[in-house]
């Protein structure tokens, strides 16, 4: 998706390009070795990845099962991270939750990514040119401004109010806040890759204005978004627990890591410090461990520091 | 006419907040058909601005003020950009200096040689690729097969101009521009580059463009020479007849400079010009000239005739060409 147009005039040379990606596996790979945060990060990662894939199926309770007469339990062999005041397992819900958590963070990172991408591309590469193009990328900018300008938590609780609580909402509204994100980085980006001595190349043999900005600019301009995408996962990530918290987001009883707080927060009060506590945790080293990974990222793909 | 390519009175400005640079002022040039013309002059005479305004790639800041381009007895300024873009590529190629820097360093070079082969008219997958393997091929590209799925920073030098080239002929231009083809390279390679583009460009009857600050190249590789001395032609003349007798003051010492370079002595064509350094009136070189009179610094000399073909922008052409006035 990323570079579609790239691919296509690439994949004629398909044993070349399963070349150029098992090399870079490996480059990846041995560059993981030495820096113990990013694996960290990419262990995280996986495990929420299994999680998200097989979390409810492996807990020992059913997430959203309220056990009668067990309510606010501490830790113990039965339950590993205590039970909530509904009764409900702890430790299955936490388990649960990246199954929602990760999914809404996944879809609408996806979509801001793809739609900031594009539009980054075409309001950097045109932008200063005259004509129908150069108002197109002042409009997207500006656009952009005012998606900036409205806080999230505003544009999501009158979201909810138009259509309640659900995954969808969430989705939509965490893709709209992240979309100027991936777009003002791209667009700096291709602001300064627009200005190599290729693009004009590609000029110069006759190419046409949107064949280069897609073909030769993009697939240069991508890093900044590419290493921005697993950080912004895990911001995505809590902000959907943010939208739980304060009632915007999934509703409950859907195991998710910002209602269980919510749902906690009282209980914690009163000395019951597992309702919290092991949701926020989970929460924690998920989010820690998705900015490592976009960390080490960013580094790796940093050209000055390739070997 | 019957030129391939006339340029008449181009000025070029480079616009600032400060004011306007003036870095092309009344360029007159012109290329027949089948004809290698060779442009010569130090740093920041405008050769490079040149090539760039006849493909029309200038974009604000830059601004042609004045003068008229014409290609194949058509103006090509003022054109829609969509017809230019017929025209890049494959009636007017350029081929650059700093050949890595103008191949794309995230896409395979086969998939840029087939992209431009692709870029006009509708060729196939599989004849673009066998068209791309023959002009590598073609520039002496070794085992092109193998290294079609190579990347820029994979190749040499040497190896990317090749690419360069194959990409600039793949449409068998009119005309094609060479861009300082050599800087950059190795002696060897440059003879070695130099041979093939004048191979191929006389194979197919195809005008060369070549600027140089070599004149032992355009020596070797041009039927005609043009020096340009601060935005300004100051003299043009066919190869041989320049390099006898040059007749402007700048052109004299600027072959006395390569020679003196050749022989290891020193030499030089005056002090070094900065940008800024021409003056508003008069001659632009008045100020580094040895033979200057009081007109050179009010009054702009006329390309005039030396003998027929070969101009020179001096007032003192026939005392200098006759010996009275030795520089």
């Amino acid at each position: 998706m990323t570079s579609a147009a790239a691919t296509d005039l690439v994949d004629e040379e398909q044993g070349g390009v399963v070349r150029a990606v098992a090399r870079e596996a490996n480059q990846l790979w041995r560059f993981a070795r030495t820096q113990p945060g990013f694996l960290f990060g990419l262990a995280v990662i996986g495990i929420t990845v299994v999680l998200a894939l097989v979390g409810p199926w492996i807990a020992p309770y059913g997430p959203e099962e309220a056990l009668p007469g067990r309510a606010v339990l501490p830790p113990g062999a039965d339950h590993w991270m205590g039970t909530d005041i509904s009764g409900m397992d702890i430790f299955s819900r936490v388990i649960s939750a990246p199954r929602i958590d990760l999914t809404i963070a996944l879809i609408s990172t996806v979509i801001a990514f793809t739609a900031g991408v594009m539009l980054g591309v075409v309001s950097g590469f045109f932008a200063g040119a005259g004509g129908a193009w150069a108002v197109v990328s002042q409009a997207v900018m500006r656009g952009a401004d005012i998606v900036q300008a409205f806080p999230l938590f505003i544009f999501a609780l009158a979201l909810v109010g138009f259509r309640g609580p659900s995954m969808q909402n969430v989705i939509v509204a965490l893709a709209f806040l992240n979309i100027p994100f991936f777009l003002r980085v791209t667009r700096g980006a291709v602001l300064h890759v627009r200005e190599r001595p290729f693009v004009e190349a590609a000029r110069c043999a006759g190419g046409s204005g949107l064949r280069i900005a897609f073909v030769h600019v993009m697939p240069n301009a991508l890093t900044p978004a590419l290493a921005n995408l697993s950080p912004t996962i895990g911001f995505s990530i809590l902000l959907t627990s943010a939208l739980s918290f304060v009632g915007a987001g999934v509703p409950i009883p859907t195991p998710e890591w910002g209602s269980m707080i919510a749902i906690g927060a009282p209980n914690m009060m009163t000395g019951q410090w597992w309702t919290a506590l092991f949701p926020g945790l989970a929460l924690g080293l998920t989010i820690l461990g998705y900015a490592l990974v976009g960390d080490g990222l960013s580094y790796y793909l940093d050209p000055t520091h390739r070997t | 006419m019957d030129c391939l390519l006339e340029i008449t009175d181009l000025h070029v400005e480079y616009r600032r907040d400060a004011g306007h640079v003036r870095v092309l002022d009344g360029v007159d040039l012109s290329v027949s058909p089948g004809e290698s013309l060779g442009v010569v002059g130090e740093s920041g005479v405008g050769k490079t601005v040149l090539v760039r305004a006849v493909l029309g790639l200038l974009e604000p800041p830059w601004r042609i003020s004045r003068g008229r381009i014409r290609y194949d007895g058509e103006d090509l300024l003022g054109r829609p950009e969509r017809e230019l873009r017929a025209i890049r590529g494959r009636g007017i190629a350029l081929t650059t200096h700093e050949p890595r820097k103008h191949l794309n360093p995230v896409l395979p070079i086969g998939a840029q040689v087939v992209e431009v082969v692709r870029a006009h008219g509708d060729t196939g997958r599989t004849e673009a690729r066998q068209r791309a393997l023959a002009l590598l091929r073609m520039v002496g590209f070794p085992d092109p097969e193998a290294r079609l799925s190579a990347y820029p920073h994979e190749l040499s030098g040497g190896m990317c101009q090749r690419v360069i080239i194959a990409m600039a002929l793949a449409h068998s231009p009119k005309l094609l521009m060479a861009d300082e083809p050599t800087a950059g390279l190795d002696v060897t390679i440059s003879l070695q580059v130099l041979d093939l583009m004048q191979g191929l460009v006389r194979g197919s009857g195809s005008s060369l463009l070549l600027v140089s600050r070599d004149l032992g190249v355009v020596a070797h590789y041009c039927q005609r020479v043009a020096v340009m001395y601060q935005g300004r032609i100051v003299e043009s003349a066919d190869v041989i007849p320049f390099f006898a007798q040059a007749t402007h003051p700048y052109s004299r010492r600027l072959l006395r400079a390569a020679a003196a370079a050749r022989d290891d002595r020193r030499g030089s064509a005056g002090p070094a010009s900065r940008r800024g350094d021409a003056p508003a009136v008069g001659c632009a070189y008045a100020p580094r000239c040895p033979v200057r009179v009081a007109r050179c610094s009010t009054e702009i000399p006329p390309l005039a005739p030396v003998t027929p073909g070969h101009l020179s922008r001096c007032f003192l052409n026939a005392d200098i060409a006759a010996g009275r006035v030795t520089v």
